[in-house]
């Protein structure tokens, strides 16, 4: 065994064996706190749980090893594995879900008692459980960076393709550039409104160095950075701008989702199971996003915010183009010239190879009507008399000679047949032995 | 009115239950080993750049001698037409005794970068159907385009009707400005110049990530959530990771061929609108003299159905049928239902038509 698969199942035994034990743990708890429950209506709402706050804490102790499994939240001392590469949609859902659900545990745990009218618990419970989850996204949302573990997934992967393509080379770029800007933070995405007391400062410094024309020996190549730090603040601003829209759809999910439950459309499934609710708040979620990315501002901003990365990163190229020429290596532009001129070369000697096959089929052609024009020729010059008088002459003299061959045949076979009989007072049947090469039939 | 109906007890029972089920699952997945893809045999025949032909061994004794050749889209890889035995329209179409090849257009690299359309179907595409001409002695073979591969299919077939004698069309678009299509929305004011000069090859991460894009919920959320349920049961967790195989398997564009795909029928819709032109060849589709057999997916999100029947509107006088599935882009490949319906009737269309 590998080392690699060595750690991944010593880490999968370590999570299955937690899992049994909390789980195990859990579910007598559940079991002994809900004996006892005074009768309920279980098909219309759920019911108090006795000893919620001792639930609770074990719940949220449980939720927090999990996320420690997952590479996520501190765990205090339980064992961790960075699985990230292995399988990481799967546990960063399988996380979002168990926290989907927790929220709205916690946000029911409280119905069910006292005096109050159940229908208002109710509402309550659904308006607790959705402002939890709104609270959730907008702080994530206004954390938001790249790779964060508290942001909710589903945005985590597509941005994260962005991140792959965007980040990485620029990170080392800005780096070498000396600017006080970390790449990776401009992936924040912040306005300016929004930003901490250092983002601020930087924006400012930054916004006051672009506006200064610079003097000496070195002008052009400050002024190139000059001109990177405009597209990167345009890249700022355009990413603030996605990012509250991406924002607004999780908040109108969250609104759709509370009028599902609230005010159900007729025919709608009771919501009977976790499962169904966060089905119900993924149909939710999908009516907010196709409501919103169909509108003409999605289909601006999204392109704002592509093209200002495209004119960032395009310029930053262009610049490290011309430091590795500056340094006798090569560079992107030189290939593609180079890979633009064997392109072209290949396009060349594939006409000519077209060309010349046609040119083959040409002469083959060619060779082939000039004999057919030659036996038409000779056709020509044939006379017809002729011809009839030879072709006469020839079947008289097969005829001729077919006559003779039959007689020749038939006085073979009497002798034989004299032979035979001669010898064993028999008359065999006669194998006919086909002709011989170079025999006569 | 209350539609809530979860206990306590239902609620702890189905928590246990899933983090349970990821557990076993998890084992179930560092034991499955590695996912293989492909049903049937085939054999490579004809080699170009990174472009490959191949031959499937056909399965009945004598198969039907105008052969087939598949155009599958430059995006995603062609094994989807052939993920595995029980999921395979081109094991049920060499079932129905059908002669195919396929063409693979492998990974292009930087050295493809100045690929255009022109290249691609004028190129490419015409040479394998004469490679194949040649193997059979015959001067006009089946076509059968995948998505954009279909695309690609009705131009080739525009501008060289004599050497497709009839064409089967698969989810394809042809009209890239129909309603409901989020592609093409949000295509019309991105800078596609920008985006090639600065990137090169369009990445194929930034396209699954665009199709990703189009129902987040459900394909990066839900998808994983239901995937759970699935993975102790080893056989569709198989199957599942085949398909996650396939979706996250994506070559890397040819940049000129992107801006260029991206232009002319996205932004422009130059194929419907009659001005397209590739090379210098110009593309009417009023010039499809063949047989059209056109095969659309009623609830498909990446080719809304309308932009694939646009094409009876420049067919009217033809041989023009249209096949309709109820299910979606990937569906009408994998589904169960699909390999019923699907090949059997392209196989049945193609035999009457030749």
């Amino acid at each position: 065994m590998t080392e690699k698969s060595g750690l991944a199942a010593d880490w999968l035994n370590s999570w299955a064996d937690i899992q049994q034990k909390s789980w195990s743990a859990w579910s007598e708890m559940a079991r002994k706190t809900m004996t006892g429950l005074p009768g309920q209506m279980p098909s219309q709402m759920p019911g108090q749980m006795p000893g919620q706050d001792d639930w609770l804490r074990f719940w949220q102790d449980n939720i927090e090893r999990w996320n420690a499994l997952f590479g996520g939240a501190k765990g205090g001392g339980w064992p961790s594995l960075d699985m990230s590469n292995l399988s990481n949609p799967l546990f960063a859902h399988s996380q979002n879900y168990n926290r989907f659900a927790e929220v709205f545990l916690k946000a029911f745990s409280g119905m069910g008692g006292g005096d109050r009218d159940p229908v208002q618990q109710w509402k309550d419970a659904v308006s607790q459980g959705i402002e939890q989850l709104r609270r959730l996204f907008t702080a994530d949302a206004s954390n938001y960076k790249w790779g964060n573990d508290e942001m909710w997934a589903i945005w985590q992967h597509p941005m994260q393709s962005w991140q792959s393509m965007f980040a990485t080379p620029l990170t080392q770029l800005m780096q070498w550039s000396g600017l006080p800007l970390n790449a990776a933070n401009a992936w924040g995405g912040q306005a300016s409104s929004d930003f901490g007391v250092w983002e601020r400062m930087t924006r400012s410094w930054m916004e006051k160095w672009l506006s200064t024309p610079p003097v000496g020996s070195t002008r052009e190549v400050q002024e190139k950075w000059q001109q990177a730090g405009r597209y990167w603040l345009e890249v700022q601003s355009r990413q603030k701008e996605y990012n509250d829209i991406l924002l607004r759809i999780g908040l109108l999910a969250l609104e759709k989702l509370q009028q599902r439950l609230l005010n159900p459309a007729e025919g709608q499934q009771p919501v009977d199971s976790l499962r169904k609710l966060y089905q119900l708040w993924v149909d939710s979620g999908e009516e907010a996003y196709a409501q919103v990315v169909t509108t003409t501002e999605y289909q601006e901003a999204n392109a704002r915010w592509l093209n200002a990365m495209m004119r960032w990163r395009g310029h930053l190229q262009e610049m490290f183009d011309q430091t590795l020429a500056a340094m006798n290596l090569p560079n992107r532009g030189e290939l593609n010239s180079s890979h633009q001129r064997v392109m072209e070369l290949k396009r060349r000697v594939r006409q000519l190879e077209a060309k010349f096959d046609d040119l083959e089929t040409g002469v083959r052609q060619r060779d082939q009507s000039r004999e057919i024009n030659a036996l038409r020729d000779e056709m020509r010059h044939l006379r017809i008399d002729v011809v009839h008088d030879e072709l006469t002459a020839l079947k008289h003299e097969m005829a001729q000679m077919r006559t003779a061959l039959t007689a020749l045949a038939a006085g073979s076979d009497s002798e034989e047949e004299s032979e035979a009989s001669s010898t064993s007072g028999q008359v065999a049947p006669r194998k006919r032995r086909p002709a011989g090469k170079g025999e006569q039939p | 009115m209350i539609s809530f109906a979860i206990t306590p007890e239902g609620a702890v029972n189905e928590l246990v239950q899933f983090n349970q089920s990821l557990a076993d699952g998890l084992q179930v997945l560092g034991n499955i080993g590695e996912v293989t893809v492909g049903a049937s045999a085939k054999e490579e025949v004809y080699r170009e750049d990174k472009m490959v032909l191949y031959h499937f061994a056909p399965r009945v004794a004598k198969p039907h001698p105008v052969p087939l050749l598949i155009v599958y889209a430059l995006v995603n890889r062609p094994y989807m037409a052939d993920l595995q035995e029980d999921r395979s329209t081109i094991r049920t179409l060499l079932d129905a005794g059908l002669d195919i090849y396929l063409i693979d257009w492998g990974y292009p690299d930087a050295s493809d970068r100045f690929l255009g359309l022109d290249d691609y179907i004028n190129g490419y595409i015409h040479r394998a159907v004469n490679e194949i001409g040649k193997r059979h002695q015959l001067s006009s073979i089946n076509m059968l385009g995948i998505c954009q591969g279909g695309t690609f299919s009705l131009c080739y077939s525009a501008m060289h009707p004599q050497k497709v004698r009839a064409l089967v069309t698969m989810v394809t678009p042809i009209d890239f400005h129909t309603s409901g299509n989020l592609l093409s929305h949000w295509a019309q004011k991105l800078d596609v110049d920008l985006l090639v000069d600065t990137m090169g090859n369009i990445s194929g991460d930034l396209l699954n990530m665009t199709f990703v894009s189009m129902k987040p919920f459900q394909l990066t959320g839900q998808k994983y959530v239901d995937m759970v349920s699935l993975m102790t049961d080893k056989e569709k967790l198989t199957n599942f990771l085949r398909m996650e195989k396939w979706i996250n398997d994506s070559p890397n564009q040819a940049g000129e061929a992107f801006r260029e795909f991206i232009k002319n029928f996205y932004q422009r819709n130059a194929l419907v609108k009659g001005d397209l032109e590739i090379g210098n060849h110009p593309v009417r589709l009023e010039n499809l003299s063949m047989p059209l057999l056109n095969v659309y997916a009623t609830e498909d999100h990446l080719v809304p159905p309308d932009s694939s029947k646009a094409l009876r509107r420049f067919v009217t006088d033809r041989d023009y049928t249209e096949l309709a599935f109820k299910g979606g882009h990937i569906g009408i490949y994998v589904g169960s239902r699909a390999q019923k319906e699907v090949p059997p009737s392209i196989a049945r269309w193609l035999r009457e038509k030749n």
